[in-house]
């Protein structure tokens, strides 16, 4: 019993030190379209204390964002919001950010805002890169393409910036692709680009792979 | 009271001491148990992503053979400062850096990654890159990043 009112204790210290911010969420998950360049997040919040608060700074934890509050001062009550701008221009996949947002407020000093943001990839090439060592016999070598959308998604008229590789785009049965390629010669090192020009959903883009012999 | 009593009595304080003990541990593991799988930012550990092997400065600097260091911090601190021989490579101008990257590295190299300091997740997403999608397996992260790089650099003689 005494156990108990220790920790029921314990449980409303806790609560006497809450921050005077409260935020309606500290972690956002946005999901984006093929090829959208920026995406938006905004964490609303409210001064629930009894006394201003002032916001003194806003970090993000990456180049890649902006992130600014409405306004600088906070009356008890008043509602506000961060917001944040993310790049997106290079990535892919799953980007994990956070902003780290610093108070005047005794209790709540710090709150750390985690955004998510999932980057679809409507062509996974896997790996980009093939390689043969100088010496090697030559052989050819392949690599895996998925396409998210096969409906509305067309490959274009691949092209190899050397002479030295073949390169073949082969249709899969299960769906998807396979790039074949072959180097003419492995007895001294070269490197090609092949260009594979893709249309997704009428958006023409262009995926690359790296082929070499080191 | 006796010495029998007096040792019966203790052993009694004892048992009760651990009992209190276990059910105090017991109340905090099962929050922290809970927090450990449903807590959107539970430990690296229980995330889905793979976390790249970090490897401490001092280590980098007396592996034998090549080795090629990257740098995953924005364009911008790059051109203010990296690490002698680095060379830049960020998510944000990934498909612009990879083919000089690809021409720079060579079979059998150490790729270290590095970006700001501990808290930055840069490096970690330029690592995975570069095993995903370039099949380079022998890839790490400097542990500490830039910010560690300079201690190191003011400890030398």
């Amino acid at each position: 019993m005494r156990l108990l009112a220790v920790i029921l204790a314990l449980l409303a210290g806790g609560q006497n030190g809450r921050a005077a911010l409260e935020w309606k969420t500290t972690d956002l998950q946005l999901k984006t379209e093929v090829g959208q360049e920026q995406a938006v997040a905004v964490f609303p919040f409210r001064n629930r204390g009894d006394k201003t608060v002032r916001i003194i700074s806003v970090d993000p934890s990456c180049s890649c964002m902006a992130a600014e509050p409405g306004k600088e001062v906070y009356a008890p009550g008043e509602a506000g919001e961060i917001r944040v701008e993310v790049a997106l221009a290079g990535y892919v996949g799953r980007l994990r950010r956070s902003v780290a947002v610093e108070t005047d407020d005794a209790t709540g000093r710090f709150a750390e805002l985690i955004l998510t943001v999932d980057i679809p990839e409507p062509v996974v090439i896997n790996p980009r890169f093939l390689l043969w060592r100088v010496g090697d016999r030559p052989e050819e070598k392949s690599l895996e393409i998925v396409v998210a959308e096969p409906k509305t998604t067309v490959f274009g008229e691949i092209e190899c910036s050397s002479p030295l590789f073949h390169a073949r785009l082969l249709p899969q049965p299960a769906g998807g692709y396979r790039l074949a390629v072959e180097p003419a010669d492995l007895r001294q090192p070269a490197e090609a680009i092949i260009h594979l020009p893709v249309t997704i959903a009428g958006r023409p883009q262009m995926r690359l792979v790296y082929v070499a012999v080191k | 009271m006796n010495a029998p009593d007096r040792m019966n009595s203790s052993r009694a304080f004892l048992l009760h001491a651990f009992r209190q003990a276990g059910v105090l541990l017991l109340a905090a593991l099962i929050p922290a148990l809970l927090a450990g799988v449903f807590h959107p930012r539970r430990p690296a550990w229980s995330r889905d992503q793979a976390m790249i092997p970090e490897v401490a400065w001092g280590t980098v600097r007396e592996w034998p053979g090549l080795k090629l260091l990257v740098d995953a911090r924005s364009e911008e601190a790059f051109q203010r400062q990296h690490i002698s021989g680095a060379f830049p490579l960020s998510e944000a101008r990934w498909e612009e850096r990879l083919p000089a990257f690809i021409k720079a590295w060579q079979p059998g190299a150490r790729v270290v990654v590095y970006c700001d300091n501990t808290g930055c997740q840069a490096s970690q997403a330029v690592a995975r890159r570069l095993r995903r999608e370039l099949g380079i397996n022998d890839v790490f992260v400097l542990k500490g990043g830039w910010g560690a790089w300079l201690v190191a650099q003011k400890s030398l003689p």
